[in-house]
């Protein structure tokens, strides 16, 4: 038990490092550096969950990609002078407190069911959580039509963010 | 976990990583002797007969050079970029099965040192990490040859690890499992390149993406001396060079692993190994087999680099996007296709 | 299951150590004399000008954008593969259904250009495969598209990453 809260105090660190990281460094690519940090630091939460295939999903989505593309964003933005003024850090400080409020009001609705789950289930393992994942997605009473709204869903997105990028970047010459 | 797990584990760690760092110093000295030849040249034959001892020398003269890096760059990104454009191919190394399971006592010891069951997407992770390096490399360094290699070289790698990932999805199609061993295991009867159109298909889109995620030739354009001087690592020398250079060739080894793993049925040789009764001399004779099919795509990758010229940008991004990721997906839909109707 | 997460975990942490370790050990046998000219930006023998973090071309931008939604679309795919054989009819008209709006995503990028990297070729202006010595007409078309540079190429900077 104790390796295991050992592990959980390591990445707790690391998540929260990353996320001081991305918040107060100067240039903004140290930011998303720390970004990736932290998004690295939830996949081992998932690990210690015992849910090796969102790990590795999140690795594979967040940091492989969304990550990367704010990389590539953040090599096309020039610095912001704008970005350490009072009003802008007054704005950001009203909505990191609203979350915190949100936040904190459900984890303490839970009323201690962490997970969600039934806490006598303890955490799956060997492969199981690919093959629920895919039958529950194969499953009609569970997520058939949430599986095939999620990709209608990405074509939207894909078509929209593309379209944005095309606009505003005056695209080259 | 008992003692004799974690013994086991050590020792796998030890031969595994000793195994794809040999190899991969090999290849150096081998990349520089085939050229040779294909040039009609003799190639190193200085240190050492034959100059076998070359990579050795090479180490040294890393180990000894001034390290310099420029006053402009990065100080922290610039120190870490060479490590994390080594590591992911390391972590690879955990997961791929390098031979069959030892079975002692009716004990199944698999022979990957982590025989995790999503070691297909664990591969995958690491892959879409190795963008980091060369990206970060390139922008810290604070020159413009490295900025636009580690550019080019990170759009070059995501596009095709698009048309990698559908291809893989394919050869789980026919496995029905993630799992490295399993996958191996599977095709013991029948080699997923000979499941044909599909696995054969199949594996030629791997094959072609994986030149492009370890930038080799003919998709070595954040490099490409022609025009980029070093690309993404111009400004590298010493060890944070040899890092880079360590990296480059462990990936090579990796990639050629995952390719016998998925489609060449690993250390399986027409089931004649896979017969034999005792277990260490199976184990043995799989490590060679599946070493030699290895050393096998490592010759393609130098053969090819060598006798291929490059692509211009904007062929390899139409090759990317426009040939093998519809390619790769057409590919997919036809083996759900013939895995529903019972042909496979 | 976790025992091999934590080895993975140890040999990340491990060869971590053991580089960084091996950098600093090996930094102290090293020379290091710096100088001005040795810590400039190489830049071909030419002086460095201006600062290197140069903006670059919108498109890389929008390849990455494509990327993270076919990605995601993907990382849908892989539960999808596993459990494929165990289930029949449905989970094949799941997939193809999946799959074709993947490729409808990919055509409509596709056919709006956003893959493209020169416009002369998008716009059928020049041939994409160039036989014998081009001619005037390409010769132009090649330089204004920005892929090789020339006399009649207007503004560089913009275009820097293509080349």
């Amino acid at each position: 038990m104790s390796a295991e809260i050992l592990a959980f105090l390591v990445l707790a660190t690391a998540t929260v490092a990353g996320g001081v990281v991305t918040l107060w460094s100067r240039y903004v690519v140290h930011s998303a550096f720390g970004l990736m940090l932290s998004l690295l630091g939830v996949a081992g939460f998932y690990v210690l969950l015992g849910s090796d295939f969102l790990a590795v999903t999140q690795v594979v989505v967040y940091v492989g990609g969304v990550v990367v593309l704010y990389l590539f964003g953040v090599m096309l933005t020039p610095p912001d002078r704008e970005e350490r003024s009072i009003r802008r850090i007054a704005v950001a400080g009203i909505f990191a407190v609203a979350a915190l409020v949100v936040l904190l009001k459900a984890v303490f609705g839970m009323e201690g069911r962490w997970y969600g789950v039934d806490p006598d289930r303890g955490p799956a393992s060997g492969g199981a959580v690919i093959r629920e994942v895919g039958n529950a997605f194969m499953d009609k009473e569970a997520y058939l039509l949430p599986f095939e709204i999620a990709s209608v869903l990405l074509l939207v997105a894909l078509v929209g963010a593309v379209f944005i990028a095309r606009r505003e970047g005056g695209r080259g010459s | 976990m008992t003692t004799a797990a974690l013994i086991a584990t050590l020792v796998k760690i030890a031969v595994f990583f000793g195994i794809t760092i040999s190899l991969a110093a090999v290849s150096t000295l081998f990349e520089r002797k085939i050229s040779a030849w294909i040039q009609q040249r003799y190639g190193p034959n200085r240190v050492g007969p034959w100059g076998v001892l070359q990579p050795l020398a090479d180490g040294l003269k890393f180990i000894f050079k001034e390290e310099v890096a420029p006053a402009g760059a990065n100080r922290l990104l610039f120190r870490l970029a060479p490590a994390m454009a080594a590591a992911p191919a390391f972590m690879t190394v955990a997961v791929v099965p390098f031979t069959f399971p030892l079975i002692l006592d009716g004990t199944r010891i698999p022979m990957a040192i982590a025989d995790i069951d999503i070691g297909v997407l664990f591969f995958m992770a690491m892959g879409s990490l190795a963008v980091y390096g060369i990206m970060l490399g390139g922008w810290a360094s604070n020159n413009k040859y490295s900025l636009l290699g580690g550019l080019r070289s990170s759009a070059q790698m995501i596009s095709y690890e698009l048309a990698m990932m559908v291809s893989v999805i394919t050869v789980l199609t026919l496995a029905g499992s993630m799992n490295l061993t399993r996958i191996f295991e599977a095709q013991i009867p029948l080699w997923n390149i000979a499941v044909f159109p599909v696995g054969t298909i199949a594996f030629g889109i791997f094959l072609i993406a994986a030149f492009a995620e370890t930038n080799r030739h003919p998709f070595d354009l954040a490099e490409c001396e022609t025009e980029l001087v070093g690309g993404f690592h111009t400004e590298y020398s010493s060890m944070k060079f040899a890092l880079f250079f360590l990296g480059e060739y462990s990936a090579m080894v990796m990639m050629s692993g995952l390719i016998t793993t998925f489609f060449l049925g690993g250390p399986s040789l027409f089931g004649l190994v896979n017969g034999i009764e005792d277990p260490w001399i199976k184990v043995l004779a799989g490590l060679g087999v599946f070493l030699a099919k290895v050393c096998f795509f490592l010759f393609l990758f130098i053969w090819v680099r060598w006798t291929i010229p490059r692509f211009r940008w904007d062929q390899l991004m139409h090759l990317g996007w426009k040939l093998l990721l519809p390619l790769s997906l057409a590919n997919l839909l036809l083996a759900g296709t013939l895995v529903a109707t019972g042909v496979l | 299951m976790s025992f091999d997460y934590l080895t993975i975990a140890v040999a990340l942490v491990g060869g971590i150590l053991f580089v960084y370790a091996n950098m600093w050990i090996l930094s102290l046998v090293r020379p290091n004399k710096p100088s001005d000219l040795k810590l400039s930006t190489y830049e071909c023998g030419e002086e460095a000008f201006s600062s290197s973090w140069l903006r670059f071309d919108m498109r890389f931008y929008t390849v990455a954008l494509i990327f993270v939604v076919f990605d995601l679309e993907i990382a849908f795919l892989f539960p999808w593969a596993v459990v494929y054989r165990s289930l029949g009819i449905l989970a094949f008209v799941e997939g193809l259904i999946f799959v074709g709006i993947l490729f409808l995503g990919l055509f409509y990028v596709w056919a709006k250009g956003d893959l493209d990297w020169v416009k002369a070729f998008a716009k059928g202006r020049i041939p994409e495969v160039l036989d014998g010595p081009p001619s005037r007409e390409v010769r132009k078309g090649v330089f204004e598209s920005g892929l090789s540079g020339g006399p009649e190429r207007n503004g560089g900077g913009e275009e820097a990453g293509t080349s």
